[in-house]
C-alpha cells in the first residue's frame, strides 16, 4: 500500500506527534517497507484460530472497594510536574495546563 | 574483586573478609569512568548510605540467617525500572528528568534482599532498539570493540557486566532485548516465563511481551537473581507465578542424559558462518554429554518478525499515550493550548524511533486496518503458541543462536529497519509465546567478537534451562573470556 503524505498525517493526528518535514521523508520510507512486510502476514491461513492477547491465560485479580494503601502525598507527586504558580495556584497544589475552554 | 562471581564476592562480604562500603566504593571507583557509556545515573550517595545499613545488618545477623545469598552486592538496574528518588529516564528525552516517587517491586525485592542499588543502566529509548543507539543519552559502546553496538535494548546491562563494571544487572527482554546484549557482549542472561517477575515499576514498552530479567558473567549469578526477584505481586495481576523460584544451584549436573533438545535447522540458514559454527559446536557439546538432539523445522519463522512488531508497536502506541507534558515528563514550552502542549511535548521529547513505532502502532489499530494487521497478529502469535506447546511434548528445551550475526558497527544497520528487525528472528516468538529462555556465551568469531546460543524451555520450568546452562558452562570457559580492554 502507499504511503504518502495524506496517511502520514492521519497518523500524526492518531498519535499526537508533529513531525519534520525531514522526519517525515525518513518515516514515508520505513513505513512503506515495513508495511509491505507485513503485509505477508496475509497469506497466513488463520480460519477460525482465536485471538490471544497475552500467552496465558488468567483471571483478574479482585480487591475489596476500599482505600487499603495510603496514597502519595500530593508534593510529592506534583515534584515530577513542570507546573507554575498562578492566582488559582499559588500554594502549587494542582497541575496547571492552559485553559481547555472559554 | 572484579574477577569474582557475584555469589563469591557476596559471600566474602558475609564472612566480612572485605566491607560492603569497601566494595560499594571500588565500584564506583570504576563506574564513574564510565568507559561504555553503561550509566545513565550512578547514586553514589544513596549505594554509601545503604552500604552502611547492609553491613549493620551483616554484622548483627546470625550465621546463615542473611536473607539472600546476594547479600552485600551492589547490582546495575536497567534504567527503565522505577528507583525511589533516582533517575528513571527510560533513555529517553522524555523522561530525562524524572524521578519516581517508588520502587519498582524488583527494586524493593533486591533491596531486602540486602543488595545496593549501584547504578541505572543506559537502554535504547523506551526499549525500542537492538543496538543501544537510539538513547538519548548516547550510545553504549561494546568492551570488545568500542566501535561496535552491544546490542540491545538492555545494552547497558550487558557493557557494564562485560565490562566488569558490575557483576549482576537487571535488564529487561520485549523480543530478545536480555539475550541480544548477552550475545554481543559474552555475558549469559535469563528471559524468564512471562508472569514470574512483576512488571510493577517496570515502564511499559509493550505490556504482553516485557518482562524484567538478570544478567552476569555465569548462569550461577543469574540463577541466584531471578530466586530474589521473582514471585507473586498484588500489585501485578499478571504475575501469575504462585511462589517464588528456589533453584537449586548447589551441584551441577555431571551430564545431560536424559535431557531432549530440539533443534531447528531452518535457524541456522541465515546465520554467518562463524556464529552457525559456535553454536552448533555448542549443540554438540550437550549431545556428546548424553542428550539427544532431535533435528526439525521450525514453522511460521517467515511471520515471526511482522507479529511481533505489530503486536509491540500496538501496545506501545496505547503505553506511550500517557506522556502528555503533564503530569511528569518532558514539557514543551512552545504550546499555547492544552492540545499544542500535549503533540508538542511528545513531538520534542520522542526520539525517531519511538514516533516510529507509536505511528506504527496507531496504523495498525486504526479501524480500517485492524482486521487486517492487529486482529491477524494475534491469532497468528496463538499459532506460534500453540506451535511450542506441541513442541515441547516431544521436547525439554529448544536449541537455537541468538543472533545472526555478532556485533555490528554502530551506525552501520540504523539506518534500515528491515535490517533491523530480522536481526530479531530467533528471539520474539519466545516473547509472544511466554516462554523462558537462557542465553549462554559459545565462542567467538574471527574478530574475536562474542557469539552466543540460547536454550528454550517451557512455561515456568526455568530449572531445567538453568541446569542445562550449569553443565555447559562447566565444560567450557567462554563465559569466563574478557574483554582485553580491562
Amino acid at each position: 500500500m502507499e504511503i504518502d503524505d495524506k496517511l502520514i498525517s492521519y497518523l500524526e493526528t492518531l498519535s499526537y506527534i508533529s513531525l519534520t518535514e525531514a522526519e517525515k521523508a525518513h518515516l514515508i520510507t520505513d513505513l512503506q517497507s515495513i508495511i509491505k512486510n507485513m503485509s505477508g502476514l496475509s497469506a497466513l491461513d488463520t480460519q477460525g484460530v482465536s485471538e490471544i492477547s497475552q500467552p496465558f491465560s488468567h483471571v483478574n485479580s479482585f480487591r475489596e472497594d476500599d482505600v487499603v494503601v495510603q496514597s502519595f502525598e500530593r508534593s510529592l507527586i506534583l515534584k515530577n510536574a513542570k507546573t507554575k504558580n498562578n492566582k488559582n495556584n499559588k500554594n502549587n497544589e494542582m497541575f496547571v495546563v492552559p485553559r481547555a475552554w472559554n | 574483586m572484579f574477577d569474582l562471581t557475584g555469589l563469591q564476592l557476596a559471600r566474602a562480604v558475609q564472612k566480612k573478609e572485605i566491607s560492603v562500603v569497601e566494595v560499594v566504593k571500588a565500584h564506583l571507583d570504576k563506574i564513574e569512568k564510565n568507559a561504555f557509556n553503561a550509566f545513565i545515573e550512578i547514586p553514589g550517595k544513596q549505594a554509601l548510605a545503604r552500604a552502611e545499613v547492609v553491613q549493620k545488618q551483616i554484622n548483627e545477623a546470625k550465621e546463615g540467617d542473611l536473607p539472600s545469598p546476594l547479600t552485600g552486592l551492589p547490582v546495575g538496574v536497567k534504567d527503565n525500572i522505577s528507583t525511589k528518588g533516582i533517575a528513571t529516564t527510560c533513555g529517553s528525552k522524555m523522561l530525562a528528568d524524572y524521578r519516581p516517587v517508588f520502587d519498582a517491586t524488583v527494586v524493593s525485592k533486591i533491596e531486602q534482599a540486602g543488595m545496593i542499588v549501584i547504578a541505572k543502566l543506559n537502554m535504547d529509548e523506551f526499549g525500542m532498539g537492538g543496538s543501544n543507539e537510539t538513547s538519548f543519552f548516547g550510545t553504549t559502546t561494546n568492551p570488545w570493540d568500542t566501535a561496535r553496538v552491544t546490542g540491545g535494548s538492555s545494552g547497558g546491562s550487558g557493557a557494564a557486566v562485560a565490562g566488569g563494571e558490575v557483576l549482576i544487572a537487571l535488564g529487561t527482554d520485549t523480543g530478545g532485548s536480555i539475550r541480544k546484549p548477552c550475545a554481543f557482549c559474552n555475558a549469559t542472561g535469563i528471559k524468564p516465563t512471562y508472569g514470574s517477575v512483576s512488571r510493577y515499576g517496570l515502564v511499559a514498552f509493550a505490556s504482553s511481551l516485557d518482562q524484567i530479567g538478570p544478567m552476569a558473567t555465569n548462569i550461577d549469578d543469574c540463577a541466584a537473581m531471578l530466586s530474589v526477584i521473582s514471585g507473586p505481586d498484588p500489585k501485578d495481576s499478571t504475575c501469575i507465578i504462585k511462589k517464588p523460584f528456589a533453584f537449586d544451584i548447589s551441584a551441577t549436573p555431571k551430564n545431560m542424559k536424559g535431557t531432549t533438545i530440539g533443534l531447528p535447522t531452518n535457524f541456522f540458514a541465515g546465520c554467518d558462518d562463524d556464529v552457525k559454527a559456535a553454536v552448533l559446536s555448542a549443540a554438540n557439546t550437550l549431545k556428546e554429554a548424553g542428550a539427544t538432539i532431535i533435528e526439525f523445522e521450525m514453522p511460521l519463522t517467515e511471520h515471526m518478525i511482522s507479529v511481533y512488531y505489530i503486536i509491540a508497536c500496538a501496545e506501545a502506541s496505547s503505553n506511550l499515550s500517557r506522556y502528555d507534558g503533564i503530569k511528569y515528563g518532558y514539557r514543551s514550552e512552545d504550546g499555547e493550548s492544552l492540545s499544542d502542549i500535549y503533540r508538542m511535548s511528545r513531538s520534542q521529547g520522542f526520539g525517531l524511533e519511538v514516533k516510529r513505532r507509536i505511528m506504527l502502532g496507531s496504523f495498525v489499530l486504526s479501524s480500517s486496518r485492524y482486521d487486517t494487521y492487529y486482529k491477524k497478529a494475534l491469532q497468528a502469535r496463538s499459532l506460534i503458541k500453540s506451535t511450542y506447546d506441541g513442541f515441547f511434548e516431544k521436547f525439554d528445551m529448544i536449541f537455537s543462536p541468538v543472533s545472526p550475526t555478532t556485533a555490528y558497527k554502530i551506525g552501520e544497520n540504523i539506518k534500515d529497519p528491515i535490517k533491523m528487525h530480522n536481526a530479531d528472528i530467533y528471539t520474539v516468538s519466545v516473547n509472544l509465546a511466554g516462554l523462558p529462555a537462557v542465553a549462554l556465551p559459545c565462542g567467538f568469531d574471527k574478530q574475536g567478537l562474542p557469539i552466543g546460543f540460547q536454550l528454550i524451555g517451557q512455561a515456568f520450568c526455568e530449572d531445567k534451562l538453568i541446569k542445562a546452562g550449569q553443565f555447559y558452562q562447566s565444560c567450557t570457559n567462554f563465559h569466563s573470556k574478557k574483554p582485553v580492554y580491562r
